[in-house]
């Protein structure tokens, strides 16, 4: 986050004390005033729309322009739209919009719509960029409307009609998602979407087609309010009109595929239970965590809980059972282990990678290791390393060779991991880790371990 | 009404599928948004406004009934 700020002239992000604060400056000065004044930033905030900030003095050497620091509130994880599920993404892009009408009726409007712009706060989508408001240029279009149409309405159409990963474009593409790549992969079917064949396929050509005009030209170009705000209407309508494709993946039935009696999930529940209550972390990362029912005993108990899958159908029912059930302390997240979220954009230092970002005291790791070793043959010691990375406090499951989901995954391939037994794997986890306590499941062969980092 | 605004919208899409012009470098991404969100708008803000009054008719309508 703090990485980018340095593109817009009128404030960034810094780090100080090891706290995040914003300096404004003198280019930023008359719009923030204008939010405050205007009254805009007390409906926005009050609607928890909009972070909340302190203005502050901190004793720091500024520069020529410096107008003000403010602090804002701390959000514990950085998330990225490539990350968030269909359901998250779509909130994103309605909050956006939503933010867009309130702005325009207090004479302000936002100058960006980036997908980064928004973060997951208490469960709920929160816009974080303070400096995103100026003031109202009567009669001039929304500059952001393209900015938005390829960081939101893009992915979301793509998931939608093509397939349910291809927000993972994003991360090729930091600003947002070429509208008229969308649009050459877009199949009929998403072309009958009058929405989508307005913003999405007719944007983009009409954006080849007066790429020659004059910026002055374009500048001459007007529209009232009215225009504005039933542009904004037509997006909404035509977010709110995209649904998650129905499809089936791997995952998205697990629960009901799992080699395990009910007595034995809820003895592993008790067990996962108690390590957590002996521990008392603050923040966990269940990787692996598919629809969130382990995550959930973590954010039961108010611990800030990252809850990672690789499926996008777990990470979806994850999101919306979260969100059905007015969750504050679980975020659903997709990533894949064997190929982290990276860091990207000019020198690598715009957005930052996984193992940047999340840094917890408890991981959890359940039904996972058999998955990295066997299906992706990454050795114990670099998938203990990975976790050391992460976390101080560890539970992991050790799935023994001769249950059945690790013979499926041998089946199909040949066997040529000797050194997957119990003895390699505490032997490997032990250079990283200590291990506190280890407790067998009932009526299965595998193991719960707690472990804390060296 | 719904149908005869979608129309006017796809003439207008259709004379810009088939009066494509080569793209040049340099292009400026705002440059087509603007004009194009210029054109949408004043035809969505009539659609939008028309399907207002008809709601609220409709509404008017149901609480009568």
């Amino acid at each position: 986050m703090e990485n980018t700020s340095y593109k817009d002239p009128a404030g960034f992000i810094f780090l100080y004390n090891n706290e995040i604060y914003r300096q404004i400056n003198v280019e930023g000065k008359a719009d923030y005033d204008y939010l405050i004044e205007s009254k805009l930033y007390n409906e926005l905030t009050k609607k928890e729309l909009l972070i909340t900030h302190q203005e502050v003095s901190i004793e720091k050497e500024v520069s020529k322009n410096f107008y003000k620091f403010i602090k804002p509130r701390k959000i514990d994880f950085i998330s990225y739209p490539y990350e968030w599920s269909f359901s998250a993404l779509k909130d994103a892009a309605l909050l956006t919009l939503k933010i867009q009408k309130i702005a325009l009726k207090y004479k302000m409007s936002l100058k960006d719509a980036s997908s980064y712009n928004v973060q997951f706060l208490n469960g709920k989508p929160i816009f974080i960029d303070t400096l995103s408001f100026e003031k109202y240029n009567k009669k001039e279009p929304w500059k952001a409307y393209n900015q938005f149409c390829r960081h939101f309405l893009a992915p979301l159409v793509l998931m939608s009609y093509v397939d349910i990963s291809l927000n993972q474009l994003l991360i090729t593409n930091i600003d947002g998602i070429p509208l008229d790549i969308v649009s050459n992969m877009l199949p009929i079917k998403a072309k009958l979407n009058f929405g989508v064949l307005l913003h999405i396929c007719g944007h983009s050509k009409s954006q080849k087609k007066y790429s020659n005009e004059k910026q002055s030209d374009c500048k001459k170009s007007t529209m009232n309010i009215d225009s504005q705000f039933a542009v904004i209407e037509s997006l909404e309508d035509t977010i709110k009109s995209l649904k998650f494709p129905n499809i089936y993946t791997e995952w998205g039935n697990y629960y009901n595929n799992t080699n395990y009696s009910t007595k034995a999930f809820d003895e592993k529940k008790h067990i996962v239970n108690n390590f957590i209550d002996r521990i008392a972390p603050k923040t966990l990362c269940d990787l692996g965590a598919n629809r969130g029912d382990f995550s959930r005993i973590a954010s039961s108990k108010n611990i800030q809980t990252l809850s990672f899958d690789i499926d996008p159908i777990a990470i979806e029912d994850n999101y919306l059972y979260a969100k059905k059930h007015n969750e504050k302390f679980i975020l659903p997240l997709k990533q894949d282990f064997n190929n982290l979220s990276p860091s990207i954009g000019f020198m690598s230092n715009e957005r930052t990678g996984f193992l940047s970002r999340f840094k917890v005291d408890m991981i959890m790791a359940l039904a996972l290791i058999h998955h990295l070793a066997i299906s992706n043959n990454i050795p114990f010691k670099n998938i203990a390393n990975f976790f050391a990375n992460i976390g101080n406090y560890l539970i992991v499951e050790f799935i023994p060779k001769q249950d059945s989901k690790v013979q499926i995954l041998l089946s199909s391939r040949e066997d040529i991991f000797s050194n997957y037994n119990q003895e390699n794997f505490e032997t490997s986890f032990k250079e990283f880790f200590d291990i506190i306590d280890t407790v067998q499941l009932k009526d299965s062969a595998r193991i719960l371990y707690l472990m804390r980092r060296k | 009404m719904k149908i005869i605004f979608k129309l006017s919208i796809l003439v207008l899409l259709t004379s810009l599928f088939f009066n494509n012009q080569e793209a040049q470098a340099y292009i400026n991404p705002g440059s087509g948004s603007y004009i194009f969100q210029t054109i949408i708008g004043g035809f969505l803000s009539i659609f939008y406004f028309v399907k207002k009054i008809f709601k609220s008719l409709f509404i008017k309508k149901d609480r009568e009934q």
